[in-house]
């Protein structure tokens, strides 16, 4: 049997007799919802529900794909989409019918057991089994392989779990390894005896490496994760929606606000372990919705190939969007409907539906994203409406588009209120223009590289930097007069920003790979349009590849756009897209391929692993313990990225002890190391924050606060504009001018005490 | 019986069978989560340091459940006065308690943390000052 097998056909659609497996269903559901919380009834509650509703909204729909694999992505997707509209209606309609807190686990425990009764009393009452078309008669993959993959991200887990208390990487390490090692079998075959499915693995292998991130530090590691377990828990806490208070695009998505807070309330799930565990989930499923859409147009292989190379080993996929939860939800809604797109899986007009559910689902989800989609669809109708000449045949028409255009402003409008940040986006450019390539490089450096690339400078740079500041942008700031005497001091820890010859290797060959990709994009793109535009089973992909070609040359190009859009994200967007053209084009550079002599097959192919082998090894970080750099955040204590985006408990509980006591008009200081935790516990742009501890740029009234990175690692950071820098933590002058107010072993909170 | 009715009732016994052992995990895997983190040592907390805060504040610290911890009180500039703490986290909840410091100054007291799971947290407070002292606090 072929390891990479084409998704299994399914055997079944919508079995009717006795609805056995949806009743039971329903019945084990309504038990977890009822039991006491544990981490198995988390599990199957959270995992149940959202397949259940998923395949009932499909058996509704009337759309059964050919395969199970793909008729499972569906499920997927529709289930979280429903969760956030029942969720969000729930919350709204709930406080308008005088229930005080529709979010508390009585009011929403009733409900979603009223609607199990329902579907139980639905599914008998028809006979229709939902539940049945997720199932496969009989399972081809034996117990061990299914055990292997099972504990795989089980392992990632702990792993994580062990650095955190301070144990050593060993076991993070093995598990990235053998993982790897896994990831490069699948693509060349050479784990064909596991007998496990594409799928199931692709799955269990990018989770394992996605689950490695998010639990880092022992609270939340990343920047925007941070944020929005704040608005999650504010959803919980008023226990309603909208949340009051929260006007704003954040407050505005059901993914934070809605979905987390009944997750919470059926299952008592904290929501750190939610963020930390479920988007994940969503992530890595994302990756296995791509695969099947390039399977759809490719051969599996292939597919396998691609995903894993433009999508996993990615920058952005492994290092970034685990801790940008709101997107991995909204991506993988796109990747779905990119799926639809290709597979038509139902009557033109029931896909339509579908099409309509998941479009006008990504705007509740993530309200950028939608902003992508919705211009992404225009012109992806725009080319099925001149490629597809026969009209019954087209599945983004004028209703779909207008729908999914209208509730998209609509919400975006009313509910989430994101006027203020396209008014301050659309100001900016027109006050300063596209800023079009403003660093130094070509074209397809800066592309590669974004257009607000970070410079490193020395503390004595960084210091000048800061005296300016204190001129002009902090002039009210009243500072020590001795603080001029002071010199910032190189960072204790070992230079980390000089890396090792062989890990220059690596960062040349995956920027090379990099410029390849762009070129096999452009080719790919050229080669559908001119000579592929009739044939292919999805001419509305040419229009979708122009559009991520524009957007994600404008993003990364276009110095003012940087700076208000991560370019990163915007690519992990676009190469969804660009992946399924390189998989139309494949066939064709593997058929040329074929006909070379096989000296240069067997080169070819060896080099071809070799090439993966280095993009994954620099995407997941354990290219890093190779060269002896050693500074990935999953495997390692300490370094940058660690001190910069790791938040553990005892940070968290400084910072709320700030927000508990800090008045409202004091000045709160804390360098970017640290800022993040005032970030997650108070909102650090609501208060008069100085993000800087250089002595020069500290006020006599302000409070400084110190994190783990400053006073264990007793590292700070600096940076102005795009210029960075590392240095020591200032501590003597802080003892000597302030009071601590706070301390523990790993925090401290400097203050006067007038 | 026919051929058919008895494979449908084998599979209806193992779907409810399938079900029962769901249920039964879900009752089972919180005691289960905790032996794990103990076997896996994922949930420990390191040991205290030595560590110090000025009063008038708080001091908050991961330390291990059941912890005796002796806080040692010291303000030069009022000798021979008596101050008051109140600790959270301990042993019986909240306690408070009085610290006679002595003609040079110093004091000490002694809590010990709570003996419960979770989190384990102590936070101290010491009042009635008006000028900074300092607290150094030893895990025994």
């Amino acid at each position: 049997m072929s390891l990479l097998e084409a998704p299994s056909a399914l055997e079944v659609g919508d079995r009717r007799g006795r609805p056995v497996r949806t009743v039971t269903t329903c019945l084990v559901l309504i038990i977890g919802i009822a039991l006491p919380a544990s981490p198995v009834g988390q599990i199957v509650v959270l995992g149940g529900l959202t397949m259940l509703v998923g395949t009932v909204v499909l058996t509704l729909l009337g759309v059964h794909s050919a395969s199970l694999a793909r008729h499972r992505i569906y499920a997927a997707a529709l289930g979280l989409c429903t969760l956030a509209w029942i969720g969000g209606a729930w919350g709204w309609i709930g406080f308008s019918l005088g229930i005080d807190r529709p979010y508390d686990r009585g009011p929403t425990g009733i409900l979603w057991v009223i609607i199990l009764l329902v579907l139980v009393l639905w599914a008998t009452r028809s006979g229709a089994d939902p539940v049945s078309t997720l199932w496969s008669r009989r399972s081809t993959t034996p117990w061990a392989s299914a055990m292997v993959f099972t504990l795989l991200p089980l392992s990632a887990l702990v792993g994580a779990w062990r650095l955190n208390a301070g144990h050593g990487p060993t076991i993070a390490i093995v598990v990235a390894t053998i993982d790897l090692c896994l990831l490069i079998g699948l693509l060349t075959g050479m784990t064909r005896w596991l007998r496990a499915p594409a799928t199931l693995q692709l799955f269990s292998l990018v989770l394992t490496l996605i689950w490695q991130l998010p639990s880092r530090g022992g609270f939340l590691f990343g920047s925007d994760i941070q944020a929005e377990w704040f608005v999650s828990r504010q959803a919980i806490d008023f226990a309603r929606f909208p949340v009051p208070g929260l006007h704003d695009p954040y407050g505005g998505m059901l993914s934070l606000t809605a979905v987390p807070a009944q997750a919470h309330a059926l299952t008592g799930i904290d929501m750190a372990t939610y963020f930390q565990l479920v988007p994940g989930i969503f992530l890595a499923l994302l990756v296995v919705a791509s695969y099947l859409t390039l399977a759809r147009i490719s051969s599996p292989r292939i597919a396998a190939c691609i995903t894993v190379f433009v999508t996993v080993a990615s920058a952005p996929f492994l290092q970034s969007l685990p801790t940008i939860t709101r997107q991995c939800d909204a991506l993988f809604v796109f990747a779905v409907l990119l799926l639809v797109i290709t597979d038509r899986p139902g009557p033109v007009r029931r896909t339509r539906v579908l099409l309509g559910i998941l479009g006008t689902s990504i705007v509740v989800l993530h309200y950028s994203t939608s902003y992508l989609t919705i211009s992404a669809l225009v012109l992806a109708a725009l080319a099925g409406w001149i490629l597809i000449r026969d009209r019954s045949r087209r599945l983004l028409t004028l209703p779909v588009l207008g729908i999914t255009a209208t509730i998209t402003i609509l919400w975006d409008a009313v509910i989430a209120n994101v006027g203020s940040s396209v008014q301050t986006t659309v100001s900016t450019v027109r006050s300063q223009g596209l800023q079009l390539l403003p660093a130094s490089g070509g074209f397809l450096t800066q592309w590669i590289q974004g257009a607000q690339p970070t410079t490193t400078v020395s503390p004595h740079a960084l210091r000048l930097l800061d005296l300016q500041q204190r001129a002009t942008r902090y002039h009210w700031l009243t500072t020590f007069p001795g603080a001029l005497r002071t010199t910032l001091r190189p960072s204790p820890a070992k230079s980390a920003h000089d890396p090792a010859a062989l890990s220059r290797i690596f960062i040349g060959v995956s920027g090379l790979l990099s410029q390849l990709l762009i070129v096999a994009i452009l080719i790919a793109l050229a080669l559908v349009i001119v000579r592929l535009r009739h044939r292919f089973r999805a001419p509305e992909f040419i229009g979708l590849g122009l559009f991520a070609l524009l957007i994600s040359v404008v993003s990364r190009l276009s110095g003012t756009l940087a700076l208000q859009f991560a370019p990163d994200r915007i690519r992990g967007y676009c190469y969804l897209i660009f992946s399924v053209l390189l998989a139309v084009a494949a066939p064709w550079w593997v058929a040329a391929f074929r006909r070379q002599h096989k000296i240069i097959r067997v080169t070819g192919g060896v080099l071809m692993t070799a090439v993966v082998t280095v993009a994954l090894l620099v995407g997941t970080g354990l290219g890093g313990i190779l060269t002896g750099d050693g500074s990935a955040a999953a495997y390692s204590t300490s370094g940058d990225t660690l001190n910069r985006f790791a938040v553990s408990p005892s940070d968290l509980e400084a910072a709320q002890w700030i927000a508990a006591n800090a008045e409202n008009t004091a000045v709160l200081q804390a360098d970017p190391y640290a800022g993040l935790n005032l970030e997650a516990s108070i909102r650090l742009g609501r208060t008069r924050v100085v993000g800087s501890v250089d002595p020069v740029l500290l006020g006599r009234d302000s409070w400084i606060y110190a994190s783990t990175a400053n006073v264990v690692a007793r590292e700070a950071r600096g940076k102005v504009g795009n210029a960075l820098s590392f240095f020591a933590f200032p501590r003597g002058f802080l003892r000597s001018h302030y009071n601590v107010l706070y301390a523990s072993g790993s925090n401290a909170i400097y203050g006067s005490t007038r | 019986m026919t051929e058919a009715s008895d494979t449908e009732a084998t599979a209806g016994r193992r779907l409810l069978l399938g079900a029962a052992v769901v249920v039964l995990a879900m009752l089972l895997s919180g005691p289960a989560l905790s032996v794990a983190t103990r076997v896996l040592r994922i949930g420990s907390v390191p040991a205290t340091r030595a560590f110090w805060f000025t009063a008038p504040g708080s001091l908050h610290q991961g330390v291990r459940p059941g912890t005796r911890i002796s806080v040692a009180v010291h303000d030069a500039s009022h000798p021979n006065t008596t101050l008051r703490w109140t600790a959270t986290g301990a042993t019986g909840g909240q306690l408070n308690g009085t610290v006679r410091l002595g003609s040079s100054g110093m004091g000490s007291f002694t809590v010990t943390t709570r003996s419960s799971p979770g989190t384990p947290r102590l936070s101290i407070h010491v009042q009635g000052v008006t000028q900074a002292i300092s607290v150094r606090v030893r895990s025994r």
